[in-house]
């Protein structure tokens, strides 16, 4: 019962979106049916495709470099290269125009050469860049997983039917690894499709930042509501061709799974290229984003410029951070009992109800809340309240996640051992259900707080009047053009994001969008 | 005939400092299988990779159809050696169809159609070429991977413990099938088991491995009747070993003198001696003042595997059919009743080598 209230609540804002949209009138749609629609669904299609291929691209080699060669300090390049995970895409946007940009840090430095104009960042090529650098460890790690599960003995089989080290990595491992590039690449088409702080600080106008313009600028809401919704098809049809790519054939080994170690290429003359690769990716994807900010931060120091950093904000971001972590832990512990415990038709239903926060984006659910919010439950528009029911949508994937991993590992039958033993269901999850999956629920809420911290269009849209967090702050001062200003939230968010995120990475744990 | 087509000299291998494979030697003759029995960690495995070419040897040579594939400072790879492998967990391509599979290895041409389709109806797999290795039994998949590794006209095929996964009803049809393939095309195998049975059943010759090297290389029947250490005797069935002493030109064990080969008597300079005895050369009578006392029995449907500990403390063991029933802790009369000479052992050593 509590299950289905809280999945009825998860569909709610997307059905209601979905509805007011089909209601509108003919104005509206002729508004939509323009050139300038196609042109942002192209400018977004072509951006998911070129960061979905240039991660791939980036991940393949780094995966298998950091698993399967004699490379140096591997696993300080693991994590290293994970690391990225932890810079919001807005803060990505903002090292990106603070550097590259025409008031950055290497205008100032060609400036005395007599360079007037660096190539212009803002577009298409900013947000490539950006993009890619933040997002590719969704599919490194994900390939990583499926390369250390990979069966050595395949291996050995198509070597000893007379194909070489090259034609069995094109023949055999890469269509093993297909699974888990198509669910890298799902991860990271969906970031890509569903950002908004780096296409936004950058300008380039694919679905989110128009969406967001409309809203902004036009009184009439409509058309921002329809193209949210020709948003979430696009989501939709990505979903639908990663179901498609991960292919007929069943990937798995025997049970008996053989414990041979894959055998170490050696390197040889190809290791300073691969540890140059591994350098290279480290200075753009967190070297220099560390850098630039440091350099703004010390600028804006140096000159006595007003940073505009207050406690009230930091506590702002915290408290809203904590309570969303907190509420939609709550709110899927109902829902992970009935699809592991109570599995059928009915709990599938449910689960995807739930897990629709992971293809929705943020700007979205916010419009959706809006529209919701302004014409049904106007006491609740603009509240505190509003905007935490914004995030536990969003993010309930992560926490469903994490909890179900823990929960099913519980066998049912120490339940029942209990429940012999004269204890009531209430007492059983209390005494025996909930401890054991505590270190779950404890990564979920992790992951929630974390992802919470960081979450930008929702925030603006939904957070009450002058409210103000870390992430926000980052942005308007970055689109302002107030770097040092933006600076100081900027790391403080890195700063934070690191804390739960060794946390995760120290445990082990994977899940959905960290 | 009996060229050798696999020929391994003093080949040694290490993990981690630990010795796996022992300056190891072995050949395998044409048209042959060898069957590699030891326990596990006695290095048949690694043997049977190195061979394979999928690991290095330290030192050795190891020779394919007379020409070397490793030796000082040549290492042929995997790819080039005409080997073909059957692997424990069959390692199928599991993205690839059982036609694909089996294709994989063949070098696209005219006839290639032609050998795949031969293949599949010899392994008796016709109607299933266009199935996932997912969607075939145990036993389907083991005689696709068999398909896959003959494909290429091996110069010999390894199979690594092929049948450890297969449920044991299934493994007894499933090997009969494989011998009767691999006998059909007079291919030369060499087969890893810790299974003896499974060992006497496949192979035309047993080597029997003991801390990575070969204890002794023979055919079934040798290996089991005599064995050379006391180790390829024990590893074969159920054995005991009693302690026997040479007087007047004859040899007496506790439970009296012993029939046995006069070269033993006649060439033995060691005064340790052991007697090797089998179930059946054991007969055993109920007495009051027998010499031993009957302390176990293993039921096994037509037979009672017999425990005795004699008075000495040792113990032997007795088959006698099912209907001679007695209760433990019946006294009995112990003695050896076989009609052939027994085999001596001195320090783990057999005292005559025929």
């Amino acid at each position: 019962m509590p299950a289905t209230l809280v999945a009825l609540a998860m569909i709610l804002p997307l059905a209601y979106l979905t509805v007011r949209t089909l209601g509108a009138d003919n104005e509206t749609w002729q508004l939509l049916f323009r050139w300038r629609t196609l042109a942002i669904i192209l400018r977004s299609f072509i951006l998911v495709v070129a960061v979905t291929t240039a991660s791939i691209a980036i991940s393949l080699p780094l995966a298998w470099i950091t698993t399967r060669t004699d490379l140096p300090l591997k696993r300080m390049w693991f994590i290293i290269a994970n690391l990225p995970l932890v810079i919001p895409s807005f803060v990505g946007g903002l090292v990106v125009v603070a550097a590259f940009g025409p008031k950055g840090i290497f205008q100032q430095l060609v400036s005395p050469l007599g360079i007037d104009r660096l190539p212009e960042i803002y577009g298409f090529p900013g947000a490539f860049l950006t993009l890619t650098l933040l997002s590719y460890p969704y599919i490194f790690l994900t390939l990583r997983a499926a390369i250390r599960r990979l069966d050595p003995s395949l291996e050995d089989a198509s070597r000893s039917l007379g194909k070489g080290r090259w034609e069995t990595f094109f023949k055999v491992i890469i269509p093993q690894l297909r699974p888990a590039i198509a669910g890298g690449g799902l991860l990271v088409a969906l970031y890509t499709l569903s950002d908004f702080g780096a296409v936004s600080l950058l300008r380039f106008e694919t679905f989110t930042w128009a969406i967001y313009l409309q809203y902004q600028t036009v009184f009439d809401r409509s058309v921002a509501a329809a193209l949210s919704l020709v948003l979430v098809i696009f989501a939709m049809g990505i979903l639908l061709i990663e179901l498609m790519a991960s292919g007929r054939a069943k990937y798995y080994s025997s049970e008996a799974k053989a414990t041979r170690v894959p055998s170490i290429v050696t390197l040889g003359a190809w290791k300073w290229p691969a540890i140059g690769f591994c350098i290279t990716l480290v200075s753009f994807g967190l070297l220099i984003p560390v850098a630039v900010l440091a350099y703004w931060f010390i600028r804006g120091i140096s000159i006595g410029e007003n940073m505009g950093i207050s406690w009230s904000i930091i506590f702002n971001s915290l408290s809203v951070s904590l309570l969303a972590a907190l509420i939609t832990t709550i709110a899927a512990i109902p829902i992970v009992i009935m699809i592991v415990r109570f599995p059928g038709g009915f709990s599938r239903i449910i689960e995807r109800f739930c897990y629709m926060g992971f293809a929705l984006p943020g700007i979205v659910v916010a419009l959706a809340l809006v529209f919701f919010g302004t014409s049904i439950v106007l006491p609740l528009y603009q509240t505190l309240g509003m905007l935490l029911f914004a995030y536990t949508i969003l993010f309930m994937p992560a926490s469903l996640g994490a909890i179900k991993a823990s929960f099913l590992q519980v066998n049912p039958r120490i339940e029942e051992a209990a429940q012999g033993l004269g204890n009531g269901p209430l007492k059983v999850f209390t005494s025996i259900t909930f401890p054991l999956i505590r270190s779950g629920v404890l990564a979920g809420a992790a992951l929630v707080f974390l992802v919470t911290m960081k979450e930008l269009p929702a925030t603006l849209i939904l957070g009450p009047l002058g409210f103000k967090t870390l992430a926000t702050s980052v942005w308007s001062a970055t689109s302002e053009g107030f770097f040092s200003a933006a600076s100081v939230p900027a790391l403080i968010l890195i700063f934070a994001s690191f804390i739960p995120m060794s946390v995760l990475m120290i445990g082990g744990r994977r899940s959905w969008g960290i | 005939m009996n060229t050798n087509v696999v020929e391994c000299i003093k080949l040694t291998k290490h993990f981690d400092n630990r010795r796996i494979v022992n300056e190891l030697n072995l050949v395998v003759e044409e048209g042959s299988i060898l069957v590699l029995l030891g326990p596990s960690g006695s290095g048949k495995t690694t043997t049977l990779r190195l061979i394979a070419g999928f690991e290095q040897p330290d030192s050795g040579v190891i020779k394919i159809a007379g020409k070397p594939v490793f030796n000082r400072g040549l290492f042929v790879p995997p790819e080039k050696r005409k080997v073909g492998m059957v692997f424990q967990d069959y390692a199928l391509f599991p993205h690839l169809s059982v036609t694909q599979n089996i294709r994989f290895g063949i070098p696209r041409g005219d006839e290639s159609n032609e050998k795949v389709a031969d293949l599949l109806s010899l392994l008796h797999l016709k109607d299933f070429g266009n199935r996932m290795p997912h969607e075939l039994s145990g036993g389907q998949q083991q005689r696709v991977a068999l398909g896959r590794a003959m494909a290429t006209d091996p110069q010999i095929i390894l199979l690594d413990e092929p049948f450890s996964n297969l449920h044991p009803a299934l493994r007894i049809q499933v090997r009969e099938e494989i011998r009767d393939i691999l006998k059909s095309r007079e291919a030369t195998a060499i087969f890893v088991t810790h299974d003896q049975e499974e060992a006497l059943f496949m192979g035309d010759n047993l080597a029997i491995i003991n801390d990575g090297n070969v204890e002794q290389i023979d055919v079934p029947e040798k290996i089991f009747h005599h064995p050379r250490t006391r180790f390829v005797a024990s590893f074969m069935g159920v054995v005991d070993f009693i302690p026997a002493s040479l007087v007047n030109g004859s040899l007496y064990t506790e439970l009296g003198s012993v029939n046995t080969s006069n070269h033993i008597i006649n060439n033995n300079t060691s005064n340790r001696i052991e007697v090797m005895v089998r179930p059946d050369d054991v007969t055993i009578y109920p007495s009051e003042n027998g010499n031993g006392k009957i302390s176990g029995r293993i039921f096994q449907g037509g037979f009672n595997l017999y425990r005795i500990t004699l008075d000495s403390g040792i113990l032997v063991h007795s088959i006698l059919m099912h209907t001679r029933n007695y209760q433990l802790g019946t006294k009995v009369k112990v003695e050896l009743g076989s009609g052939h000479p027994l085999r001596c052992f001195s320090n783990g050593k057999a005292l005559d080598n025929n």
